[in-house]
């Protein structure tokens, strides 16, 4: 915003209506009042030409300049009943022969035009007598036929009543265009407000709409063309606003049910313990006990914060190239006796390189396996597979077991989602185990997908691509 | 070993004198960043515990002024652990860092070890009661009975051996016998000790990997 500049869009563009009206007023003021000088001048200019042609006659038909001098009522009379015309004869050597008005004060020399020629423009002058008295006038020669004596003939025209026209004139095209403009102002911002109305309803939907309600959005049927764009653009910001308001709610209210289990737990067992005296060994269950919710607790917390800082990348990420077969084989060690116990086989199988940060991509491998284990049925094995692709890595883990249903799917990488709401046992896991996975996918730039293969195992994919793309 | 402990939270700082003391230490606790300065320039420590969140001067300003006459090792307890903090913390002249909540067997591990002298000691032979490790051959005897590990089993082994007397908690030993750096919902640690102790414990009479419950496990001769 320019620090000139209004800020308001209303009143710029009245302002600026004002503007243009007042600068096509003047300027056809101007020309109006520049014509009408023209007119009134050539008006003038034609009278003035008469007097002369009738003067310079009758100074032509006068016996001499004595008798001129002796008997001027031809001359008189042809300025009566003209008022604003003064007429004064001079002699050849500039003596006055003749004065129709004395009191409008003398006239400055002016230049003479020949006696055979008619005055041109330039030997009419706008001028003013010593009375102060504005005059339009020109001189000429006139030569008495008889004698042949030169006279000269000054007609001067009173043109005070067009300069008052004139100036009356100027007064009002101002005061037309000032009004004109200050109109256009008026009207302008009037009809700018009315044209953005459609602004204002649309400001005023926008009030109405708070974070509980954030899925009502604008209504784009009544907005103008021009505004569609806006509106569509508004609406779509306030989609994703409320999808991820919606997650993050739901997020608060998992968290507080997860943690409200763990800590009923604490508080309960061990008010119990205190009610009465008890054994050494029964403090030390109760202890140990303690101990266990205590580590759940902080493992959630570490890996809410692991999340909350994945999602603002703020988990440092150094990837290396690792050796596919290297990283699987050190997964399945790490899960050999938990798999042994619940009867199940890791399979590796695939090679090649990897472009990961190992601690993440362990973790995430982990998690995944994990959740394997956990669903696989005794005597089944569950596959982790390296796959090499054009432009990166994918690591497939595999297992056979209980079908992720098609409504879960969507939703199964969301924090706290179980596949199974029943099953809200804390004890085994948080459900973030798979939120985490999605994260890590996607510091690293890749994805993770579930799938489904032929032979009914549900399948995990990690595309992790290459170094450079 | 004289341990300087600040900590302004009455509960943190009563039940880690109590339980450093219980692990042989001396310790001396005082509640505040001016305090701790005063006691870690004037008097004699080993080791200094420092908060960083602390009435006063916090834990930064308390080693940017401690370093700059004493070397004496610093140990941070902090329950913010963003990367930057960390470094700023080693950049300060921090020896280690720990994240509440942590487990007191990390505590006290991380605490031996920086007290420790210089590397542990590689020996080829380690003996404890009755069991021999052959380090570089990767053999375990028990009774002069040869006893067959997995190479993980082998590693657990050697470390808690390595570590006698040590408790080690399980996101440790995670870390150190498979490299994996996080907590998982998994009991695989247990399982592993179990399968461990079938091993080297069950024939024999006097076990010689030990329970510490709520903290996790220990080697030692208990005869």
């Amino acid at each position: 915003m320019k620090p000139w500049a209004p800020r308001s869009l209303t009143v710029r563009l009245a302002l600026l209506f004002a503007l243009a009206t007042l600068l096509t007023f003047t300027l056809v003021g101007s020309y109006l009042y520049y014509s009408l000088a023209r007119q009134l001048e050539s008006h003038d200019d034609q009278e003035l030409l008469g007097k002369i042609t009738l003067m310079q006659h009758l100074v032509g038909k006068a016996g001499s300049v004595q008798a001129i001098r002796n008997d001027p009522h031809p001359f008189m009379d042809a300025a009566l009943g003209h008022n604003d015309l003064l007429l004064i004869l001079r002699t050849a050597d500039g003596a006055p022969l003749l004065d129709t008005q004395p009191a409008a004060g003398n006239l400055p020399l002016l230049p003479l035009t020949a006696v055979d020629q008619t005055p041109d423009r330039k030997s009419r002058q706008n001028l003013r007598t010593s009375a102060g008295m504005p005059v339009r006038a020109t001189a000429l020669w006139g030569r008495i036929d008889r004698t042949g004596e030169q006279v000269q003939i000054i007609v001067a025209h009173n043109v005070s009543d067009s300069l008052a026209m004139l100036d009356s004139y100027r007064q009002q095209i101002l005061g037309a265009a000032l009004s004109g403009a200050l109109l256009a102002a008026l009207l302008g911002y009037v009809l700018v407000r009315r044209g953005l109305r459609p602004t204002r309803l649309i400001a005023q939907q926008a009030h109405s709409i708070t974070a509980q309600r954030l899925d009502l959005g604008l209504d784009v049927a009544s907005a103008p063309d021009e505004l569609q764009q806006l509106v569509l653009a508004f609406n779509g910001m306030l989609d994703r606003l409320h999808e991820s308001f919606q997650r993050l709610s739901q997020f608060s209210a998992d968290l507080a049910h997860d943690l409200r289990t763990p800590i009923n737990n604490l508080m309960v067992q061990t008010q119990v313990a205190l009610a009465q005296p008890r054994s050494t060994e029964e403090y030390q269950g109760l202890l140990v006990s303690n101990v266990e919710e205590y580590e759940r607790l902080a493992r959630m917390l570490d890996n809410m914060l692991f999340l909350a800082r994945a999602d603002n990348a703020h988990v440092a990420v150094t990837r290396e190239q690792l050796d596919c077969s290297q990283e699987l084989q050190r997964i399945a060690d790490y899960f050999e006796g938990v798999a042994e116990d619940s009867g199940v086989r890791l399979v590796i199988s695939g090679s090649g390189n990897l472009y990961a940060d190992p601690m993440l991509l362990r973790r995430a491998i982990g998690n995944l396996v994990a959740n394997a284990i956990r669903y696989t049925p005794a005597g089944q094995a569950i596959r982790l597979e390296a796959q090499q692709q054009a432009q990166g890595s994918s690591i497939l883990i595999s297992n056979p077991g209980p079908q992720i249903t098609e409504a879960a799917i969507p939703r199964l990488f969301d924090r706290f989602y179980r596949a199974d709401p029943a099953r809200s046992d804390s004890a085994s896991s948080a459900g973030l185990g798979l939120a985490i996975v999605q994260s890590i996918m996607k510091l690293h730039g890749g994805q993770v997908e579930l799938s489904r293969s032929a032979d009914q195992q549900t399948v995990f994919t990690l595309y992790f691509p290459n170094q450079g793309t | 070993m004289r341990i300087l402990l600040v900590e302004d939270e009455p509960k943190a700082g009563e039940y880690l004198r109590k339980g450093l003391t219980e692990s042989g230490y001396v310790v001396d606790w005082v509640r505040t960043g001016t305090d701790g300065l005063h006691y870690a320039t004037t008097e004699d420590y080993n080791l200094i515990v420092l908060d960083v969140m602390l009435p006063g001067l916090d834990g930064w300003q308390v080693i940017h002024e401690l370093r700059k006459s004493h070397s004496t090792p610093v140990l941070f307890l902090t329950a913010r652990d963003e990367v930057d903090d960390r470094i700023k913390g080693l950049e300060l002249g921090a020896d280690d860092y720990l994240v509440k909540p942590f487990a007191f067997a990390e505590l006290v591990a991380r605490i031996r070890t920086l007290l420790r002298r210089g590397p542990i000691r590689e020996s080829d032979t380690l003996q404890i009661a009755n069991m021999e490790i052959d380090v570089m051959k990767r053999r375990v005897t028990r009774n002069g009975e040869r006893i067959d590990l997995t190479t993980k089993e082998f590693s657990l082994l050697y470390l808690m051996a390595k570590r006698q007397h040590e408790v080690l908690s399980r996101s440790l030993i995670a870390s150190q016998v498979w490299d994996m750096n996080f907590d998982s919902d998994t009991n695989v640690v247990d399982v592993a000790i179990r399968r461990l102790r079938i091993k080297i414990d069950e024939p024999y009479a006097q076990p010689l990997i030990h329970t510490v419950r709520g903290m996790g496990y220990v080697l030692e001769d208990r005869a």
